[in-house]
């Protein structure tokens, strides 16, 4: 039994390891503005709660909607908790001011409590991809009939859940999220620590 | 916007009626946005003809500009989109465009759509001319 629970200790770290993220030690931090109109320094600021981390960008129309939807299916289910908090970092600094990331919650009916969406400098948001082994980069610019371009982005597809001291405990893809396993994950970190 | 009127009839007035029936767009929807901003579209092309078919354009009332997509995996894990041409759909089979996969990339909507709210969606075919179906929006 023992040698089972070192082989998945193992096994989690390794997989938090190669993602860029080292289990032993909480990611470092960086200044971004959140939608509640705070700077925080994520995530040092939100330590003693269960983090949530997503990474998303606004004129992405297929993955981070999934992801989206998938996190707010969890709200409902583990959101009413105040131990619990969802961050959300853009994955488009160039684009995602804190008013497009406002709108963005508004359209999708994000709670406004408890519910960062995050945005900064380019510099201070690719050290928070880089904090969590997310990759983002422009991929391909379309050109529409008016003559504006618009760029799309590839970007890693993740969600991480920190536990009370800023570690991560996990991470999974996001857009493909088993919602009701998930909530189970995160009540269990409520009720053990 | 009477250029785009214009191009939605030139589109629709190449209807191949008698055989629209053997290809179907069932169970169309889209993500909602605000105003201006870009979406996906998903649905089911249902082609009961003994032909495959290819759709090979796509407009919708609600955006300013529409084209075929689909998301891929790139080889160091990152996921992305990418225009595609054309969509094949199979002879007496369905192609389903589903979130992950084939879309319909919606660029800058007219006016923001919220759950309930419809789109129109035209569908360009080289066998059976052109279709409409109503996306139906949703969270």
């Amino acid at each position: 039994m023992k040698q089972r629970a070192v082989f998945w200790t193992v096994l989690v770290s390794a997989v938090l390891l190669l993602g860029g993220c080292d289990a032993a030690h909480p990611p470092s931090s960086s200044r971004l503005q959140a939608t509640d109109g705070r700077t925080y320094n994520f995530p040092a600021d939100l330590r003693g709660r269960i983090v949530i981390v997503s990474f998303i960008y606004t004129h992405c129309p297929d993955i981070c909607r999934m992801t989206i939807g998938h996190l707010l299916d969890l709200w409902e289910r583990v959101g009413g908790d105040t131990n619990v908090v969802f961050a959300t970092v853009t994955l488009d600094p160039a684009r995602d001011t804190v008013a497009a990331l406002r709108q963005y919650a508004e359209v999708w009916g994000i709670p406004s409590v408890r519910w960062l969406l995050l945005t900064g400098t380019i510099a201070e948001v690719e050290r928070v991809h880089k904090a969590f082994g997310i990759v983002a980069r422009k991929s391909y610019t379309e050109r529409l009939p008016t003559g504006e371009s618009v760029y799309f982005i590839d970007h890693t597809d993740a969600v991480f859940l920190l536990d009370r001291n800023g570690i991560v405990r996990d991470r999974r893809e996001g857009s493909s999220l088993d919602v009701r396993k998930y909530a189970q994950m995160v009540q269990q970190y409520i009720r053990g620590q | 916007m009477k250029l785009i009127i214009v191009a939605i009839i030139t589109f629709v007035g190449v209807h191949a009626s008698a055989q629209v029936a053997s290809l179907q767009l069932k169970n169309g929807w889209m993500y909602s946005a605000d105003s201006g901003m870009i979406t996906g579209a998903f649905l089911t092309i249902q082609n009961r003809s003994p032909q495959p078919d290819t759709i090979i354009a796509a407009i919708a009332e609600c955006a300013e500009h529409t084209e075929i997509h689909t998301t891929v995996r790139n080889e160091d894990g990152t996921m992305g989109m990418r225009p595609i041409p054309e969509l094949i759909v199979p002879s007496r089979g369905s192609l389903v465009l589903k979130p992950r996969s084939l879309h319909i990339m919606l660029y800058h909507l007219r006016k923001t759509l919220r759950p309930g709210d419809r789109c129109i969606l035209f569908l360009r075919s080289k066998r059976h001319g052109t279709l409409k179906t109503e996306l139906i929006v949703r969270r």
